[in-house]
C-alpha cells in the first residue's frame, strides 16, 4: 500500500513533466519513465541479489531497498493513468471557483472529489497495489520475506493444493477489492478532461530527480552490471549458445498469451456489448477468467497442474496448452483495466474526421496514431509481461519447451557469472528484437 | 458528436487479433515440429545442476541415439519440488528416471511404491552403503557435508569453529532445512539423537540467531563474501568459491560418532516406464566409471563411488575420497526422514 500511495504521488509530479509544451523535453520523459518498468524484473534482482545477501544481518534495510525499486519501477504505471485520466477540473478553474464562493479547504476536497478528481488517483493505486502486491521474481532473488515467495516455498516443499487455496485467501480478497474499485472509478460516466498545467518548478525539480533515481537504479546499474559479465562471457556464449530454444519458446507462450488475453479482453468486451444471449455469454465468460486470473499465477498454476491430472485432460498435460491458457487468465485482469483507460483516452471525433480526409502517408500515420495505436502498445505491454513470467513458466512448461526464465532463475541462483550475464542479456536483446519488428507492421493494425 | 464507441474500429482490431493468433498457433506447430520431444524420447526428471547434468545427458545422446527430454528442479526448491511432482503424478506417471541429487526424496518415493527396481552393471560397481538392496536406486558421484570457513574472520581449525559455534550465532548461516542436503544432515542427527534431543538443539541455535538461508549456494555465497564467517555447505559449492579466488577454506562435518555426511545422486526407474530399455540404459550409464569420472573432473568435483581409475582422479577429489570413506550410511534411516520431514514442514510450512 505504501508503494502504491508513493507510487500515485510520484506519478502526480511526472506528469506535470508529461505537460511540458516541448517535445523534446517530453519524449526524454517518456523514455525516462517507461524504461525502469519495461526493465524486466529478473534483471534487476539478479543485479542486486548480491548486494541483498550482504544486507543478511540488517533485513529491514533489504526489505526499505526492495520497496524502493517497487516503487521506481511502478511509478510508471501509475503515471500513465494518471496521464489518460486527467483531472476534470483545471488549476485555474479551482482558482475561479474560490474566487467566488468562500468554501473552506474541506469544501474545496468535497467539490474535487464530486467532480470526478479523484478517478485517476485511485485507479493508479490500486493497479499499482496489484503490481507491487504480487510480485514475487525480485523480492525471491533479493531474499525478501513477502507472501509470495512464502507461498512458492510452501508449494514447492509440497504443501496440498487446498491449503495452497486457503492461504490464498486473504490476498485474494485485498486483490478482489482492488479490482473492483479500479473498475468502479474507471467505470464511471466519461468527463471532459481539463487541460493539464506544468506544475511548480518545485514540482518538475522533484519530477526529474525521481525519474532519474529509478532510471538509474532500476535499469542503468543492472544493466551494466550484465552488460559487463556479457563482455567477458560472450566468448562463451558464442562458443556455446544453449538458451536459442528457451529464447523462442518463451517468445512463443508469450506471443500465444498476450493474444489470447488481447483477445478475450476486447473481443469479448465487444461481444459483452452485442445482443442479449451473446453479451450474457461474453460477461459470464470474462468474468470466469478475471476471476481465475486474480488468484494470481501461482495458485491458478497450482490448480491448472492438478487439473491436468485428471484422465480426461491428461493429454493436455504435455502440450503448450496450460501454460499459454493460464498465462493468458493471468494477463486478462490486467487487459481489462488497459481497455478501459484506451476508451477513455479514445479520440473517436477526431478519429472520424481523419476518415473524411484525402488518404495520404501522413493521413495514415495520424489514422494508425488516433485509432488502434494504444490497442497495439497494450498487447506489446502484455507481450513483454507474458515474456518475463516465471511462476506459471516453472510449473506449466511443457516437458521440452523449457521457458528461457526458468532457465535464467535458476542459474542465477548460481550467483553471477560472465557467461550467465551474456545469456540474460541475449534474453533481454530477444523481445527488444520483436518488438521492433512487430514496429513495422504498425500500418497492417489501423483500420483501412 | 462521436459515438462512445465506433464498433468497426475494434472489429478490425479483433481481426486482426485473431489473424494473429493464427499465425502463432501456426508458429506453436512448427517448433513442436522441429524440437518438441517425440514419444519416443526418454523423459528425465533431474535434480541435479543443469550445468553440469547437461553435458552427461547429452553424451547418453550421443553414444546411444536415445533421445533425452529434461525437466529440471529449481535452485531454491532442490530437489523437493521433483520429488513432490512425482508424487502427484503417480497414478499417470511420464516421468521414466529420475536423477536426484540426494537421497531422502528417493527413500521417500520407496515408501510411496513409485520405483521400479533394477539391477544392472552399473549397480553392480556401487558400494553397498551406497545403494538400495532391493535394486530400486543406486547412489553415485557424491558430495561431502562440511563447515565452509572465511580464513580472513576465522581460522580453520576444528577448534576455532567449535568455539564460533559454541556462542552467538549471528555469523554462521546455514540454508533451509528442509530442503537438499541440510535436510538430510538434520535427518541423520535425528536418528542419532531423536527427536527431543534435535529440537531443543534446533531451538538453542535459532535463539542464538542462526542465520537460514535459500540453499547452499547462498551460504557459500556469503561466506566467501565476509557477510558470515562461516557456515555448512557442500562440495561442490565449495570448490566453485575457491576456484574464483575467495578466502575460504573447509573442513568435513563429522556427526557425533565420527563419522562424515557423504551424499551421493541417486537414480532410479519409475514405475510405469513406457521406455524401460532405454530406462535401464541410462541408469547403467550414470552408474559407470565413466559418467563419475566426468563429475569429478567437473568444477563440482563429485566424489565416485565405484572403482575408478586412481591415476586419473584430480588431486581435490582424492582427498575428498579419503574422507568419504568414513561416511555414515544414508541407505537405513527407519522411519527418520518421514517423522524429520514432517517436523520441518510443520515447523517452515506453516
Amino acid at each position: 500500500m505504501i508503494v502504491g500511495l508513493l507510487a500515485v504521488a510520484a506519478a502526480r509530479l511526472v506528469t506535470t513533466l508529461l505537460a511540458d509544451r516541448r517535445q523534446s523535453v517530453r519524449r526524454r520523459v517518456w523514455i525516462l519513465l517507461l524504461a525502469p518498468y519495461f526493465t524486466p524484473v529478473l534483471l534487476t534482482g539478479y543485479a542486486y541479489a548480491s548486494f541483498s545477501l550482504s544486507l543478511i544481518h540488517h533485513p529491514a534495510v533489504n526489505t526499505v531497498f526492495y520497496s524502493a525499486l517497487l516503487w521506481w519501477k511502478f511509478t510508471p504505471i501509475a503515471a500513465v493513468i494518471l496521464h489518460f485520466t486527467p483531472s476534470p477540473i483545471s488549476a485555474e478553474a479551482m482558482h475561479c471557483r474560490r474566487l467566488t464562493s468562500a468554501s473552506s479547504k474541506f469544501g474545496d476536497w468535497a467539490f474535487l472529489l464530486r467532480a470526478g478528481c479523484a478517478r485517476g488517483p485511485i485507479a493508479a493505486f490500486t493497479v499499482v497495489f496489484l503490481c507491487a502486491f504480487a510480485e514475487f521474481e525480485m523480492a525471491s532473488l533479493m531474499v525478501v520475506k513477502s507472501w509470495t515467495v512464502a507461498l512458492f516455498d510452501a508449494h514447492a516443499g509440497g504443501l496440498a493444493l487446498g491449503e495452497s487455496l486457503r492461504r490464498m485467501l486473504g490476498p485474494l480478497l485485498c486483490e478482489t477489492a482492488a479490482i473492483a474499485t479500479a473498475f468502479v472509478v474507471l467505470g464511471r460516466p466519461k468527463i471532459i478532461p481539463a487541460r493539464r498545467s506544468t506544475g511548480p518548478r518545485s514540482h518538475q525539480w522533484f519530477g526529474w530527480c525521481h525519474l532519474s533515481l529509478a532510471f538509474i537504479f532500476v535499469l542503468l546499474i543492472p544493466a551494466a552490471m550484465v552488460l559487463w559479465g556479457t563482455l567477458r562471457g560472450f566468448g562463451l556464449l558464442l562458443e556455446n549458445f544453449v538458451l536459442s530454444r528457451e529464447i523462442v519458446a518463451s517468445l512463443l507462450f508469450a506471443a500465444g498469451a498476450s493474444t489470447l488475453a488481447g483477445l478475450a479482453a476486447f473481443g469479448l468486451g465487444a461481444a459483452a456489448r452485442g445482443r442479449r444471449l451473446a453479451a450474457t455469454g461474453g460477461k459470464m465468460i470474462l468474468l470466469a477468467g478475471v476471476f481465475a486470473g486474480l488468484l494470481g499465477p501461482l495458485v491458478l498454476s497450482l490448480a491448472v497442474l492438478a487439473a491436468v491430472q485428471l484422465p480426461g485432460l491428461i493429454w493436455l498435460r504435455s502440450t503448450p496448452v496450460p501454460l499459454v491458457l493460464t498465462l493468458g487468465m493471468v494477463l486478462l485482469p490486467m487487459a481489462l483495466v488497459l481497455k478501459r483507460v484506451l476508451e477513455m483516452s479514445a479520440h473517436r471525433s477526431a478519429f472520424h474526421m481523419t476518415t473524411l480526409m484525402k488518404k495520404s502517408r501522413a493521413v495514415r500515420e495520424l489514422t494508425w496514431t488516433l485509432s488502434t495505436s494504444g490497442q497495439f502498445w497494450a498487447l506489446v505491454l502484455l507481450f513483454t509481461w507474458a515474456y518475463w513470467d516465471l511462476t506459471v513458466s516453472s510449473i506449466l512448461a511443457p516437458i521440452g519447451m523449457t521457458p528461457v526464465t526458468v532457465r535464467l532463475y535458476n542459474l542465477m541462483h548460481y550467483g553471477q557469472i560472465a557467461a550467465l550475464s551474456a545469456m540474460t542479456c541475449a534474453a533481454f536483446a530477444a523481445p527488444i528484437s520483436i518488438f521492433l519488428l512487430a514496429l513495422g507492421t504498425r500500418r497492417w493494425w489501423a483500420p483501412r | 458528436m462521436a459515438p462512445a464507441h465506433t464498433p468497426n474500429l475494434d472489429r478490425g482490431f479483433i481481426r486482426r487479433l485473431a489473424a494473429l493468433a493464427a499465425g502463432v498457433a501456426l508458429l506453436f506447430g512448427a517448433y513442436w515440429l522441429l524440437w518438441s520431444p517425440s514419444q519416443k524420447s526418454l523423459v528425465v526428471y533431474c535434480a541435479h545442476d543443469s550445468i553440469y547434468a547437461d553435458q552427461i545427458l547429452r553424451d547418453f545422446e550421443r553414444q546411444t541415439g536415445i533421445s533425452v527430454a529434461v525437466r529440471y528442479d529449481t535452485e531454491a526448491t532442490k530437489s523437493l519440488g521433483l520429488v513432490e511432482l512425482l508424487l502427484q503424478e503417480k497414478a499417470n506417471p511420464r516421468c521414466d528416471v529420475f536423477w536426484n541429487n540426494e537421497v531422502l526424496g528417493t527413500l521417500q518415493l520407496v515408501d510411496e511404491g513409485l520405483l521400479l527396481p533394477y539391477r544392472g552393471s552399473g549397480y553392480e560397481r556401487i558400494p553397498a552403503a551406497f545403494k538400495d538392496a532391493d535394486g530400486r536406486w543406486a547412489g553415485f558421484a557424491a558430495r561431502l557435508r562440511l563447515w565452509i570457513v572465511n580464513t580472513n574472520h576465522l581460522a580453520p581449525t576444528e577448534e576455532a569453529i567449535q568455539q564460533a559455534s559454541s556462542r552467538d550465532l549471528d555469523r554462521m548461516v546455514i540454508a533451509k532445512p528442509l530442503y537438499g542436503t541440510t535436510r538430510t544432515q538434520y535427518t541423520l542427527l535425528w536418528k542419532l539423537w531423536g527427536r527431543a534431543k534435535l529440537l531443543a538443539w534446533d531451538r538453542d541455535r535459532r535463539a542464538r540467531h542462526l542465520r537460514e538461508v535459500d540453499g547452499n549456494s547462498v551460504v557459500k555465497d556469503l561466506v566467501s563474501a565476509g557477510v558470515c564467517d562461516l557456515g555448512w555447505s557442500d562440495t561442490d559449492d565449495f570448490f566453485e568459491a575457491r576456484d574464483e579466488g575467495k578466502p575460504v577454506a573447509m573442513l568435513p562435518v563429522r556427526l557425533e560418532n565420527g563419522k562424515t555426511i557423504c551424499i551421493p545422486n541417486t537414480v532410479s526407474i519409475i514405475r510405469g516406464t513406457r521406455h524401460l530399455t532405454e530406462a535401464q540404459k541410462l541408469v547403467n550409464f550414470l552408474l559407470s566409471e565413466k559418467s563419475e569420472m566426468a563429475l569429478a573432473s567437473a568444477k563440482s568435483r563429485q566424489i565416485p563411488l565405484g572403482p575408478v581409475g586412481n591415476a586419473r582422479l584430480p588431486d581435490d577429489v582424492k582427498q575428498l575420497q579419503r574422507w568419504a570413506a568414513d561416511g555414515v550410511s544414508l541407505a537405513d534411516l527407519g522411519g527418520a526422514n518421514a517423522e524429520c520431514l514432517a517436523w520441518l514442514k510443520s515447523e517452515y510450512l506453516q
